[in-house]
């Protein structure tokens, strides 16, 4: 049975193999051994004690695990760039009018700015690619049931950064247009940065003055707000969730970033807590759905057969098992969108 | 002779002419007729004392009086940017660096100003192919340079001139094509002529207000900032040797470089002396030249005349005539071209 948990420390290799597969443009999981036990440690700890919306040092790591095999990881910050600004910048139209001339152009133009900072973040997310249909969808959608679940611990605006486009170089045609000439360095240069030193350090040398897109060549203004062809279903989850792409891109990729309203989503809006009943067996035309627990520390999500009733949901003794619950217990079911 | 004089009312139909010589490449001298009474008009006005300081363009006049034909114009504003914008760009240094990650990059910006408001302009200036020979350039050009230092209370402490910009015989800009093309749908040239117009400022609001990186312009771009046309070179030499410097400032549309000098430091006034009139027989022929303008602010007159003038200034019947003085008469003089420095 597919399954989501807090990741443990013993998952330590797990997680560094899979940063290490993810490659090029995930920052947010570093292919370092280092970077990466502070990661759990700091995620077992935000698990483990109370926190509230704005506190801003929570950072929740999930596991999808297969019969025991570690084989996505993907995570929630509570507050982006924690306590430093998180750098992004804004899509924003000037029109340049003139009345006397009769001329009126929109020039689009991006800016520097720092208003995603302290938003929840969907970061950290990679999947085996053998696990793309439905434990991508799982993975990810997890966390917003354990945000609705743990509603308190999150605050109103909940965003997501998506790998921009580059090829298998690691060439980044936005990169190449705006930060390489900021730092002479190659892309997977800069990620490499990234293991090191905080995104928001790097994002200090960015230029700071808006830039005129009509300036950029080509393939750079083609890759803005665009997503890489790897990260297209995530991205398509996240899409039918609710999230908007038209707003923010990524400093250095231009890759769009995802925004939303947390209580607007879908899974926010449309999953429901049921009582448990467990039974011997389910009818045929049962319906799998994302099912999860009600725990922060103990937090389990699956995907299952189950059949609503009224105020109840059946569901069989192997899944209440993984779930950790029994018949009376709440849990929060939602459909699946993608399948 | 040759003779700098105010311009006149009557002289409208012969500088109309002379604007349609000029042709398209010459935009500070557009062949409409209103628009060049305008400017004749405020000129005039000037010269009688009548308009306020923000208001105030001198244009002058080179006469052939022996053919009665005008042979060039240039202009002095008293003070630009007063009653709409006047913007350039300043190429200033942006340097990001963190010595942490090893990087140190300087980068330059184009930053849109204002800084130059209220300054004096030399400009306008154009002269008949005819008479590009025997000094006319120098004397047209460097009359005005008299003409500040006579008056130097009605310019700024500072005069600019903007040169033109690099541009291909079909009237395209690279400068224009990587940068003001993207705000517009609008060629160079058709923007060039809206400027000459006086409509500049309008075009100019339509220009990227943010500081623009160099590097993120295309490298025909980059290469053309602060180059003046190669047929504007010589007129850059000159302002040069009297003492302009380009500081960084250059023309919003064209990347043309705008030079600047202090007033009291620029070579012809800072040298210029007055000095007093002796008539003689016959104007000299041969020695140095000199520019030399009469003290006159509504009859301004300058010649060009041969000679030493170590403590007067030797003028013959048809030069004094000329310059409407008298024997004893002062006169102010410079050298018309900066000594040759060992």
């Amino acid at each position: 049975m597919l399954t989501v948990r807090p990741v443990r420390t013993a998952d330590l290799p797990a997680i560094e193999r899979l940063a290490f597969d993810s490659g090029i443009g995930v920052t947010s999981l570093p292919a370092d051994r280092d970077r990466l036990f502070e990661r759990i440690q700091r995620s077992n700890s935000s698990f483990e004690h109370e926190a509230t919306a704005g506190a801003g040092y929570e950072y929740y790591a999930f596991v999808l695990v297969d019969d025991g095999q570690v084989v996505g990881t993907a995570a929630v910050a509570a507050a982006a760039g924690f306590d430093e600004p998180f750098y992004s910048y804004r899509n924003e139209i000037f029109v340049h009018a003139s009345r006397t001339l009769r001329v009126h152009n929109r020039v689009h133009v991006l800016n520097l700015c720092h208003d995603l900072t302290g938003m929840v973040q969907l970061c950290g997310f990679y999947v085996d690619p053998a696990y793309r249909q439905l434990g991508a969808e799982l993975l990810s959608r997890a966390r917003l049931m354990f945000i609705a679940g743990q509603r308190l611990r999150f605050g109103k605006r909940i965003i997501a950064e998506m790998q921009g486009l580059h090829d298998e170089q690691g060439q980044s045609p936005f990169w190449n247009a705006i930060g390489r000439i900021f730092f002479d360095m190659d892309f997977p240069q800069v990620e490499q940065a990234f293991v090191t030193h905080s995104k928001s350090f790097i994002a200090e040398l960015m230029p700071n003055y808006p830039i005129y897109v009509p300036l950029l060549p080509d393939e750079a203004q083609d890759a803005i707000s665009q997503v890489h062809p790897d990260s297209e279903r995530t991205c398509q989850i996240l899409t039918r969730e609710g999230f908007e792409t038209d707003e923010y891109i990524d400093i250095f990729d231009g890759g769009a970033v995802l925004t939303a309203d947390i209580d607007r989503l879908y899974t926010l809006q449309h999953s429901r807590l049921y009582r448990v009943e467990v039974v011997d067996s389910l009818p045929a035309l049962a319906k799998t759905r994302l099912v999860g627990n009600e725990r922060c520390a103990g937090y389990v999500a699956v995907l299952a057969a189950s059949q609503l009733a009224d105020n109840g949901v059946q569901i069989e003794a192997e899944t209440a098992e993984t779930l950790g619950v029994a018949a009376g217990a709440w849990i929060r079911v939602t459909e699946l969108q993608l399948g | 002779m040759m003779i700098i004089r105010p311009i006149a009312r009557s002289d409208l139909a012969r500088f109309m002419e002379l604007a349609r010589v000029a042709g398209v490449g010459m935009t500070s001298l557009p062949a409409e007729e209103t628009w060049l009474a305008e400017r004749i008009d405020r000129s005039v006005k000037s010269f009688a004392g009548e308009l306020p300081q923000v208001e105030q363009g001198y244009v002058f006049v080179l006469e052939d009086t022996a053919r009665g034909r005008i042979a060039g114009t240039c202009a002095l504003e008293a003070a630009v940017g007063l009653k709409t914008p006047w913007y350039n760009y300043r190429i200033g240094t942006v340097v990001h660096a963190s010595e942490e990650l090893g990087v140190y990059k300087r980068h330059d910006a184009l930053f849109l100003s204002n800084d130059h408001t209220g300054f004096s302009e030399l400009c306008s200036l154009f002269m008949h192919p005819d008479y590009r020979a025997n000094r006319n350039g120098s004397l047209l050009s460097k009359s005005r340079l008299l003409f500040l230092a006579q008056f130097p209370d009605l310019f700024s402490d500072i005069v600019v001139a903007e040169l033109r910009g690099v541009s291909d015989e079909q009237g395209s800009s690279p400068f224009w094509e990587g940068l003001g093309r993207h705000f517009f749908s609008m060629d160079f040239s058709r923007a060039d002529y809206l400027t000459g117009l006086g409509e500049k400022t309008f075009v100019a609001e339509l220009m990227p207000k943010h500081p623009i990186y160099l590097e993120l312009l295309p490298e025909d771009a980059q290469a053309v900032i602060r180059e003046p046309h190669p047929d504007t070179r010589p007129a850059l030499k000159m302002l040069n040797a009297e003492g302009f410097r380009c500081e960084g400032y250059v023309d919003i549309f064209d990347g043309g470089p705008t030079v600047q000098a202090y007033t009291r430091e620029i070579r012809a006034v800072r040298d210029s002396r007055l000095r007093p009139v002796q008539l003689a027989k016959s104007a000299c022929e041969e020695g140095e030249r000199w520019l030399v303008c009469n003290t006159n602010f509504t009859d301004f007159r300058a010649i060009l005349v041969y000679g030493a003038t170590d403590d007067r200034v030797t003028l013959s019947a048809e030069q004094a005539d000329a310059l409407m003085v008298g024997e004893g008469a002062k006169v102010r003089c410079v050298a018309l071209s900066p000594a040759h420095r060992a």
